[in-house]
């Protein structure tokens, strides 16, 4: 791609996002005065010691992020605005070079009530090594392989607050496309995605109204959350696309998509250079469940959904526990190790790496003035060994930075693993963040 | 204050003060008993201070922390602390911290319990979502300083047993010197020696030893201020760790009671929106 047309597709690619920004700013009532930004920048470079699989991925790469956040509320009306814009400047992948609305909604607050209008973000789930349940906001999922990052949601949300527990009611008129690495990017696909062809179910593409509703509470020690979502999956099949011939969704050469890189048809499609995968996306049923039980420093944790109309009707699973060591051998230091099984039904045919895998981990807290943290885990396939290592040390500097260092290391993962695009993308990652 | 008559070694004066000492009264009366053992004694002290700070309804108040190490390193915390007694037996209460900037955000919500083990959420506002956490860690560092979680939280009668010690002058205050014992085995001391004043049970000095039972640390509580016509507060805490050297000091600022808090804006849903 020559550079001017890159630099135009990053301008392309962050400027409605930044317009619309400052748009809103401009918008935000003079009442609102009385609000607050706060926020951060980060420098990240990451360096990666193998060769790249494919010529034009780097080896090295420097990148810029900007999170602000400004917040207003009314105190005698129970009422507050939040707006979180978001920018990532990346040297080498004009697909990580995104901005985003994380934040932007009006939220008020009644004894038995909430009510939350606009772009919001939402975490469920209890487990450590992966959110299975966690389903409201699309994966943002250029900003790394475990930062969790999500995109913002537009949504209605509706909390009814009682005695017997919350039950939440989530309306999303709009639907996110999950971000995908760039060709030049590392851990990208075996097949460069086409963003352009997206394709999905729904003939009201991605204006299909997905709906939500979540029951959570806490029995004694037990916390408990049941769940239902009708809508767009999150995440996508992949269509492959050639010499101008898109293989349909109701294929049975579909099928062979997916988790399965080692099929004869993802092979074709790798030999052939003008070849894309188009992400598809589902219209699906899924119901979640989570359970979280502490006993003294234990905490037992498991998630489970079942998901329908996304191929054939799966169930998946993540259980384990963790234990936590207070103030280890009479210092200020603890250490909670952790231990999760990751199940999927579907097996080798999974979407997802995490079918029959075992997570083990470990989260160090040194409890001193820098509020030192190290955490490691490795993922572990259990049937083929291929594993995922990582490890992350982080300090304060100061009171207003923080650096944390990154490393994660992959081993044995065999061709067919969906992992295997990744296979030599070991990287170690520095980023230093200034809050203000 | 029901407590009928007859009280008979009220004197004039005391009849004078009555309705506002009766239960000091009974308190000193009943620690001038010679039949009392050290250990009820010590308890008795316990419970009065106890008493005295209870019923308070809901407060909040700013935390400024400055923490010392070695070699002039300083850093600084600031916190917001809101309470409310749900009932006799449950005590809620939510912090929210706003210095050093990367944890700005955080909020901690703790529903306490005399009966039952204590419920707690931390909120990350990076992840977006409240997680309950389990309660263990009483006896680690609290932000990195010199206070342990342990010093900080609600501190029942029956999380201690005790020991009468006798009478010492501190500041030129009479104080009452007791010996406490954690009853829970995860606490960071064997015991601690806590000098409270004969006029108002207030903590003055307390010194803590580790489980080896070697001097770990001293607290002294400077400034008292009352509030509500009852409530003391210290505007200033001092911890010193005699084992390594360093120091926290704690201030409060904008002590208020009476806020209007309900049980609502301290449930699992409202530290998603703390601010």
């Amino acid at each position: 791609m020559p550079a001017a047309t890159h630099i135009n597709v990053v301008y392309a690619r962050i400027l409605p996002g930044t317009l619309l920004c400052l748009v809103l700013l401009a918008l935000i009532p003079p009442a609102a005065n009385g609000g607050e930004w706060t926020g951060s920048i980060s420098a990240e470079t990451r360096l990666f010691p193998r060769s790249p699989l494919y010529p034009e991925q780097h080896g090295h790469n420097l990148s810029l992020a900007l999170r602000a956040r400004y917040y207003h509320e009314w105190p005698d009306r129970n009422e507050r605005f939040v707006f979180s814009p978001f920018l990532r400047l990346d040297q080498h992948d004009h697909r990580r070079t995104h901005a985003d609305i994380g934040e932007l909604y009006w939220h008020k607050i009644a004894p038995e009530w909430e009510l939350r209008l606009g772009v919001c973000k939402v975490s469920w789930g209890v487990a450590e090594s992966q959110n299975l349940v966690d389903i409201i906001n699309q994966t943002d999922a250029v900003e790394g392989l475990t930062s969790n990052a999500k995109l913002g949601q537009l949504m209605l949300n509706f909390s009814w607050v009682q005695d017997w527990g919350i039950l939440d009611f989530f309306v999303m008129p709009m639907f996110r496309e999950r971000t995908f690495t760039g060709r030049r990017g590392r851990f990208r696909a075996p097949v460069p995605i086409d963003h352009s062809r997206t394709r999905y179910e729904s003939s009201m593409r991605d204006w299909h109204p997905d709906v939500a509703v979540r029951y959570s509470h806490y029995f004694g020690a037990l916390d408990v959350g049941l769940s239902h979502f009708s809508g767009t999956s999150r995440d996508p099949r992949y269509l492959g696309r050639a010499l101008g011939v898109t293989i349909a969704p109701g294929s049975p050469l579909a099928n062979l998509t997916g988790a399965r890189i080692d099929s004869p048809f993802i092979r074709l499609l790798q030999r052939i250079p003008s070849a894309r995968l188009l992400p598809y996306y589902d219209q699906i049923e899924q119901t979640g469940v989570e359970l979280q039980y502490i006993y003294r420093s234990w905490i037992f944790k498991l998630e489970a959904i079942h998901r329908s109309g996304q191929g054939h009707a799966y169930t998946a699973a993540t259980g384990g526990a963790e234990y936590s060591f207070y103030s280890v051998f009479q210092s200020a230091i603890d250490v909670t190790a952790v231990l999760e099984y990751m199940w999927d039904s579907r097996g080798r045919r999974a979407l997802t790496p995490f079918q029959n895998d075992i997570f083990f981990g470990s989260r160090i807290a040194f409890n001193d003035i820098q509020g030192t943290s190290i955490l490691t885990g490795a993922i572990v396939d259990a049937r083929t060994g291929a594993t995922a290592f990582g490890i992350e040390a982080s300090r304060r500097l100061g009171n207003d930075w923080r650096i944390s260092v990154e490393a994660r290391v992959f081993a044995n993962i065999p061709p067919n693993d969906i992992m295997t695009t990744a296979r030599r993308d070991d990287y170690i990652q520095t980023e230093l963040t200034w809050f203000f | 204050m029901k407590r009928k008559p007859p009280l008979p070694r009220l004197n004039f004066t005391l009849l004078t003060g009555l309705l506002l000492v009766l239960a000091t009264v009974a308190t000193t009366r009943a620690a001038a008993d010679e039949e009392l053992s050290s250990e009820e004694r010590g308890l008795q002290i316990a419970r009065e201070a106890w008493e005295r700070e209870a019923g308070y309804g809901d407060s909040a108040a700013e935390v400024y922390m400055l923490l010392r190490a070695g070699g002039g390193q300083e850093a600084q915390r600031e916190l917001r602390l809101r309470s409310l007694e749900v009932s006799e037996s449950e005590t809620r209460a939510l912090i929210i911290f706003d210095a050093p900037l990367d944890v700005r955000g955080t909020a901690l919500l703790t529903h306490s319990f005399t009966d039952q083990e204590d419920n707690q959420w931390l909120f990350l506002p990076a992840v977006g979502g409240e997680r309950r956490i389990a309660g263990g860690g009483r006896s680690g560092p609290f932000m990195g300083s010199e206070f342990a979680f342990e010093d900080l939280g609600v501190q029942r009668v029956e999380d201690f047993t005790y020991t009468y010690v006798g009478e010492d002058t501190l500041n030129d205050m009479a104080c009452y010197v007791i010996e406490r014992y954690p009853t829970d085995s995860a606490s960071g001391y064997k015991r601690q020696v806590a000098w409270l004043d004969q006029e108002h049970y207030r903590v003055q000095k307390v010194d803590y030893y580790d489980r080896r039972d070697e001097l770990l640390k001293t607290l002294t509580a400077e400034g008292y201020q009352q509030y509500e016509g009852q409530y003391w507060r210290p505007k200033k805490m001092e911890m010193h760790n005699h084992q390594n050297g360093r120091s926290t000091t704690l201030e409060w600022k904008n002590i208020s009671f009476d806020n209007g808090f309900t049980a609502r804006m301290f449930d699992r849903n409202a530290i998603r929106s703390a601010r």
